[in-house]
């Protein structure tokens, strides 16, 4: 693909985009491209530079160094009222004097669009967020979930060529998030636009994304769809941050191709298979995630990639079965989904065999 | 709040049994309104007696001499409101009350603003600024402005000598000065009022309407100044009203040539001795409080509404 046809295809980039907040470094070099139509999520904890990023798309603050480019144009300097971009806020930001139908009417009224035409896309829009009937409610007589429909149906009613959202969801309890998760990507893609959504919700993200950009003390960790970011982190951190992982540390001892063979720090050996061919650190972290972890009574037949423990404690969580189980000094969470060939009715201090299949062993710079 | 416990103690001294009755059952049913006893108490014995003597005072016949006899007469009410002597009085008070509201909500706005909008301690200080003044009792304060505007003051001194003026300027016993002197009196309240309703406004609604197009005065103006209409009708209220019943500043600093509304009542109850009419002017007074009152309250309505959250 040459660099013309690149440029036009992205909705948004961000080349070496920076933002330093008297001694802090919130957002530090981010090179990111987002495509026509895509829905992207930046993930990360609290404090990780995501909402700082979004911010200086929108243009409510400016970058320290680097460029945001909109379509193509370089944005920076431009004031928000200018760009090409409207946000959904964390607390949604309704003008409390003001009607749902106002609320949804300002950016057209700014915009000196002619009445009807405001009237009838203010319809269109409450229609499609299901508000239709409320209009002349006040933030102040809407529930929560009413107030994330609103915040929603206003930012998109000036048709952006992106729209941001700043963890739109996290002010809801968890059914009405659950429930908004399908249908704001159902608009999305209805309407096709171009979508920047940040949240520190890893399961959201999954839910769902096009593609995740995992950031991390102000930095992209890594970028990819949520099953390459599930399946294959590139690091420490996205593993612990993206579901949960076990880690166990220890060394490079062989390697036979594409697969490796790690000596843990407390005891015992873990073949791993390995995506790519790309040369192994010698120190290394085992990542196992807890679900790809089979218990057994008595030693499995296979006799490689087994460790041994003890079964600290059970916690039946309906759907599944959580172990906490010792292994050396450390715990290990094991989440046992039932099934043919697994065995039941545990109870704790007994002595335990864990297997793990060398594909569910993801090898990670220590 | 009031509103209860008023219905509730008002009517039992009419000694209506059934009521009384009702007003037992009311307390025995919800124990909690006892608490609102000493509120009510106090606002029956300072507030609600006197205003109905007054009223009650100002149909009587006035007899001369401080001496009056009960009757059912609107001499008084009818001699303030036509007579063109006193309506010169109502024209005067209502003009400064205007005055000295308008220019506290228009001078106070971006003082208000700016202290709502700052931060740690230059917040503390322009706090500090405002409420130290109101410390100091307010008759030396009247007298402060003796000390600057009268004929030998400081500012007459002060623009003699840079040769801006060649004769002093009287600035006092003037309808200025008791501006000024109100200004003073009120003026921190307002402040004080506004502020605290624009540190109610969330500052992300301003980016928001940035956000969907609004020019920074188009955002200032359809969502800061609109959200602060209830700071102007509460300040607003309060220097009105106060303006329009204040007695010390406009005798002390204001000439005995343009009378206020006040002045006229003292002047009728402890010189001339017309109770019943003293009392007519003091109850219209009130009742002129009361309606602004009831005005701002109405055209606010619509700001409660959305503020009850």
């Amino acid at each position: 693909m040459d660099k013309r046809a690149c440029t036009t295809m992205n909705d948004v980039e961000l080349i070496g985009l920076t933002k330093r907040f008297k001694d802090t470094l919130a957002v530090d070099d981010v090179n990111l491209e987002i495509r026509h139509g895509e829905f992207l999520f930046l993930l990360g904890p609290s404090g990780c530079g995501k909402t700082t990023t979004l911010r200086m798309i929108g243009g409510l603050e400016a970058p320290s160094a680097g460029t945001v480019k909109i379509k193509g144009r370089a944005v920076n300097g431009v004031p928000p009222e200018k760009r090409d971009t409207a946000t959904v806020f964390q607390r949604w930001a309704l003008f409390p004097h003001k009607t749902v139908a106002e609320n949804v009417a300002f950016g057209l009224k700014m915009k000196k669009k002619p009445r009807q035409d405001i009237a009838r896309q203010v319809r269109e829009c409450l229609e499609m967020v299901d508000l239709t009937g409320l209009e002349k409610r006040y933030p102040a007589q809407l529930s929560g979930g009413q107030k994330q429909r609103v915040a929603l149906a206003r930012a998109l009613v000036v048709e952006p060529a992106v729209l941001l959202l700043d963890e739109p969801l996290s002010a809801l309890d968890l059914k009405l998030r659950q429930q908004m998760r399908f249908e704001i990507k159902r608009i999305q893609k209805d309407i096709n636009v171009t979508t920047v959504f940040v949240t520190h919700d890893q399961t959201e993200a999954l839910a769902m994304a096009d593609r995740i950009v995992v950031m991390h003390k102000g930095r992209i960790e890594q970028i990819g769809s949520p099953h390459e970011i599930y399946f294959n982190p590139v690091s420490r951190f996205t593993s612990d941050f993206i579901g949960e992982t076990n880690f166990f540390p220890g060394r490079l001892a062989a390697r036979e191709g594409d697969a490796v063979v790690v000596a843990l720090a407390d005891g015992g050996r873990l073949r791993a298979q390995l995506t790519d061919n790309a040369p192994c650190p010698t120190d290394v972290v085992v990542g196992v995630r807890p679900e790809q972890i089979i218990l057994h009574r008595h030693a499995p037949a296979a006799g490689e990639n087994v460790l041994r423990g003890k079964v600290l404690d059970v916690t039946f969580m309906g759907s599944t079965q959580r172990f906490h189980v010792a292994f050396g000094d450390r715990m290990i969470v094991v989440e046992d989904v039932g099934g043919a060939g697994r065995e039941s009715g545990w109870h704790s201090a007994e002595d335990v065999y864990l297997e793990i299949q060398p594909h569910a062993c993801l090898v990670l710079p220590a | 709040m009031t509103g209860d416990v008023k219905g509730a103690a008002v009517p039992a001294v009419n000694h209506h049994p059934a009521l009384i009755m009702r007003v037992k059952q009311i307390f025995a049913a919800h124990k909690f309104l006892w608490i609102f006893l000493p509120a009510v108490l106090m606002a029956l014995i300072f507030f609600f007696i006197p205003i109905f003597s007054l009223l009650r005072i100002s149909f009587y016949e006035n007899v001369g001499m401080g001496v009056y006899q009960p009757a059912m007469r609107l001499d008084g009410y009818i001699k303030f409101l036509t007579d063109p002597f006193y309506l010169r009085v109502i024209f005067f008070t209502l003009k400064i009350a205007v005055l000295v509201t308008s220019i506290s909500l228009v001078a106070g706005y971006p003082v208000a603003y700016y202290v709502a909008r700052a931060e740690g301690a230059k917040k503390i200080i322009c706090l500090l600024l405002i409420i130290v003044p109101l410390w100091t009792n307010l008759i030396v304060r009247i007298y402060g402005w003796f000390v600057i505007l009268g004929q030998k003051g400081m500012l007459n001194t002060l623009l003699l000598n840079i040769g801006f003026i060649d004769q002093p300027l009287s600035m006092i016993f003037q309808p200025l000065s008791v501006v000024i002197g109100l200004l003073d009196m009120v003026f921190p309240w307002v402040l004080l009022i506004m502020i605290s309703v624009m540190e109610g406004i969330d500052w992300s609604l301003i980016e928001a309407a940035r956000d969907l197009g609004a020019s920074r005065f188009q955002s200032f103006y359809e969502v800061t100044f609109k959200l602060s209409i209830p700071g102007f009708a509460v300040g607003g209220l309060f220097a009105f009203v106060w303006s329009m019943g204040e007695y010390a500043v406009p005798s002390l600093l204001g000439s005995s040539a343009q009378r206020t509304i006040s002045i006229e009542v003292a002047d009728q109850i402890l010189t001339v001795l017309n109770w019943p009419f003293g009392a007519s002017i003091a109850f219209t007074l009130f009742m002129i409080s009361v309606s602004v009152l009831f005005i701002s309250n109405r055209l606010t309505q619509k700001s409660a509404d959305y503020m009850l959250r």
